[in-house]
C-alpha cells in the first residue's frame, strides 16, 4: 500500500489508512493526536476542527484521501505558536475554558477568524464561532477572550501577530 | 491509490469505473453509506471558475460557499450560501454538491429555481444542459447519469429585485424549516417579471409559473389588489409535511407570510 501523504503540523507524514477513512479517526488513532474530539460525528459541533491549508474544517467530515498533499494543523501544532500563547492567555484571563472539550476547536476557530479578520465585531466573532458548540460557558467568555486577543493585536501588545 | 484527478477528463475516466462516486467537499458523502470509492474533484481547477459572458453567469460546480462570498454572484444566492451550516462546512462544501444531493431543504435550490438556472453535465460522450427544475427529479434524486459530472451552473442575468429568506431553528447549523426566493422586476409602473420559489416544503422546490402570471404585466396598483388572491393561491398550492423540524401548517403559513412581506415591501 503506497499510503496517503500529507503535512501534519509542519511534518510530512504518510497515512496507511484507506482513502475513505475519516480524518478524525486517522488523526486520533493512527497519529495519536487526541486534541480532535468526536462530539457529534456529523459536522455540527466543531469539536473536531482542524485547519486545512489554513481553512477551518471539520475532520469528522473529511475522508483522508481528500487531504492528500495538503497542510493540516491540529491544536497540537497550533499550540506551539505565539498566536496560541496570546489566545490561550486571553481564554484563561476571561474564564473561557470550563470542561475544555470544545476548547481545541474554539481556539482553531479563533485562529481562523483572526487570520482573515484582525478586527472582528462581536457579530463577526459569533459568526466565526457559529460552528463550534460549548455546553459550559454560554459563549460570552469565549467571545471576550477573542476580543481581548484582537485588542492586544491592535495595540501591538501581541506583537502584530495577526 | 487515491483517485484525486487534476483534470476533468481524468475524473470522467475514473467515474466510468464500477462503484465510484464523485465527491468534492465530502460533507454529504461522509454522512452517507460511503460504500462507493470516492473520486475527489477538488483539484480540478476548471470546476471552480466563475465567469460572466454577457448574458449570464457561469459558476463552476466545485466552487465552495466560502469562495462564492468573494465573487460577483446574484445577491439572493450570496444570501443563501452565507447561511448554510457553518464556516467550517462552507469552507469545503460546494454548490455542485448542494445541487446533486438534491435535498428537499437544500438552501441554494430555491434561488436557482427562481433565477431560472440551468446545469451543465459532462461525460466522455459529450455535454448536455438542462434547466435545474428538470435536473432535480425528486427527493435526493437527479437526472445525472453514470459517468456524468455536473460541471457548471448557468444563471441568466436578472436585473430586478431578488430576495431570499431562510427560516430555521438557529441562525447557523440549522436545516431549513422553509425557505423562499423571490424576484420582482418593475418597469414604468408595470410588473415585467415576478417569480417565487419555496424550499423545504415539498419533495423538490415548489415554483408555479402559472401562479406567477397573476402578477405579470399588471400595474402596481392592480398587483396590490391581486396580492390576497395570489397568497391564497400559494396557500392552496403548498402541501408541506409535518416532520422533526416543523409542521405543515407552520411551513405553509410562514411561506405565505414571507411572500406577502416581500410583496408589501417591494410593490
Amino acid at each position: 500500500m503506497s499510503g496517503i501523504s500529507f503535512v501534519l503540523n509542519g511534518v510530512p507524514v504518510i497515512s496507511r489508512s484507506e482513502a475513505s477513512c475519516r480524518m478524525l479517526d486517522v488523526l486520533r488513532d493512527e497519529f495519536q493526536l487526541t486534541g480532535v474530539k468526536c462530539g457529534c460525528g456529523e459536522g455540527e459541533c466543531g469539536a473536531c476542527c482542524v485547519l486545512l491549508d489554513g481553512l477551518l474544517v471539520n475532520s469528522c467530515l473529511l475522508p483522508i484521501g481528500r487531504i492528500e498533499g495538503m497542510q493540516v494543523t491540529t491544536i497540537e501544532g497550533f499550540s506551539k505558536t505565539k498566536r496560541f500563547d496570546v489566545l490561550s492567555r486571553a481564554f484563561d484571563a476571561c474564564g473561557a475554558v470550563q470542561c475544555g472539550f470544545c476548547t481545541p476547536g474554539m481556539l482553531l476557530a479563533s485562529e481562523a477568524l483572526l487570520s482573515h479578520n484582525q478586527d472582528p465585531s462581536e457579530a463577526e466573532i459569533r459568526e466565526g464561532l457559529s460552528g463550534n458548540f460549548c455546553r459550559c460557558t454560554g459563549y460570552g467568555m469565549i467571545v471576550e477572550a477573542i476580543q481581548m486577543a484582537a485588542a492586544q493585536n491592535k495595540t501591538g501588545e501581541a506583537g502584530g501577530l495577526w | 491509490m487515491v483517485k484525486r484527478p487534476t483534470s476533468l477528463r481524468q475524473a470522467l475516466l475514473f467515474l466510468q469505473e464500477e462503484n465510484t462516486a464523485p465527491v468534492a467537499g465530502c460533507t454529504d458523502f461522509m454522512l452517507g453509506s460511503r460504500a462507493r470509492e470516492p473520486v475527489f474533484l477538488d483539484r480540478i481547477v476548471e470546476l471552480s471558475q466563475v465567469a460572466h459572458d454577457g448574458s449570464g453567469l457561469s459558476i463552476g460546480s466545485g466552487c465552495t460557499f466560502t469562495a462564492l462570498q468573494s465573487m460577483e454572484i446574484p445577491s439572493a444566492l450570496r444570501d443563501a450560501a452565507r447561511q448554510i451550516a457553518s464556516p467550517a462546512i462552507r469552507n469545503i462544501a460546494t454548490i455542485g454538491g448542494n445541487i446533486c444531493n438534491a435535498s428537499p431543504a437544500g438552501d441554494t435550490l430555491p434561488v436557482l429555481y427562481a433565477l431560472d438556472a440551468s446545469v451543465e453535465l459532462k461525460s466522455l460522450q459529450g455535454t448536455r444542459i438542462m434547466p435545474i427544475q428538470a435536473f432535480i427529479t425528486g427527493r435526493k434524486k437527479t437526472a445525472i447519469e453514470k459517468g456524468e459530472l455536473l460541471t457548471r451552473v448557468v444563471i441568466p442575468d436578472f436585473t430586478g429585485i431578488q430576495w431570499f429568506r431562510k427560516v430555521s431553528a438557529r441562525r447557523a447549523q440549522a436545516l431549513s424549516k422553509c425557505t423562499i426566493a423571490a424576484c420582482l422586476q418593475v418597469e414604468e409602473g408595470t410588473i415585467r417579471d415576478f417569480r417565487v420559489a419555496f424550499g423545504a416544503v415539498g419533495l423538490t422546490v415548489v415554483r408555479s409559473i402559472e401562479t406567477e402570471t397573476l402578477l405579470r404585466n399588471q400595474s402596481i396598483a392592480e398587483a396590490k389588489r391581486i396580492v390576497p388572491e395570489l397568497l391564497s393561491a400559494y396557500s392552496t398550492l403548498l402541501s408541506p409535511i409535518d416532520d422533526a423540524r416543523s409542521t405543515a401548517e407552520y411551513r405553509r403559513r410562514v411561506c405565505v407570510a414571507l411572500l406577502g412581506d416581500f410583496l408589501a415591501r417591494n410593490l
